[in-house]
């Protein structure tokens, strides 16, 4: 699943870490949802649309 | 591979400990079967065998703490950890088993425990490539 997280945290001039203690999940599970790496569960997903205030289909997006 | 200093998943000081409690587990256990041999009729005898459940206990109830404290990420790490490591170890356990029937190895229970840990931290290792 691809996402804007990066871009979208490099618009807030966030650091990795300062994105994680607002999601409170670790610096690396946010590394790995930029990366690609790792799809968030629904709840987490929330909590980044809730952070970001979009909506979770302008910030995820489906490649299939 | 390099594991992440600031990752929940695995603390490399938390790793440490995990390999030396082993140790001394594996230490500890030898003694006791040393003594259960040498002492058939000491009255220790009972609580000298049962004595490493009581560890392995204290074991499984610091792991299931230490697991609430991830986030969900690290949980999925630790699950195909322990999942690798689970499934690797009954390979290799029964591969022991069918090696002992034939006679081939000699039967050390006491020492299954060491494939078991580092299948864990071969697991451990592979889910956080996976999820780097």
């Amino acid at each position: 699943m691809k996402n804007r997280l990066r871009i979208l945290r490099a618009e807030r001039e966030w650091s990795q870490q300062e994105l994680a203690d607002r999601l409170h999940v670790s610096r690396q599970t946010v590394n790995s949802i930029e990366n690609g790496r790792y799809d968030p569960t629904l709840p987490l997903a929330f909590r980044i649309a809730r952070v970001f205030e979009q909506p979770i289909e302008t910030i995820f997006e489906d490649e299939a | 591979m390099s594991i992440p200093a600031d990752s929940t998943a695995i603390r490399p000081r938390v790793l440490l400990k995990v390999l030396i409690g082993a140790a001394i587990y594996v230490a500890a256990v030898r003694f006791l079967m040393w003594f259960v041999e040498n002492h058939p009729d000491s009255r220790w005898r009972i609580p000298a065998v049962v004595a490493p459940i009581a560890a392995t206990g204290i074991l499984v109830a610091a792991a299931m703490l230490n697991a609430r404290g991830m986030d969900e990420r690290d949980l999925r790490v630790h699950l195909e950890a322990l999942a690798f490591g689970f499934l690797a170890s009954l390979v290799f356990v029964t591969t022991y088993s069918f090696l002992w029937l034939a006679g081939v190895v000699s039967m050390q229970f006491e020492l299954l425990s060491i494939p078991m840990v580092i299948f864990w931290i071969l697991g451990l290792g592979v889910a956080l490539w996976r999820y780097r």
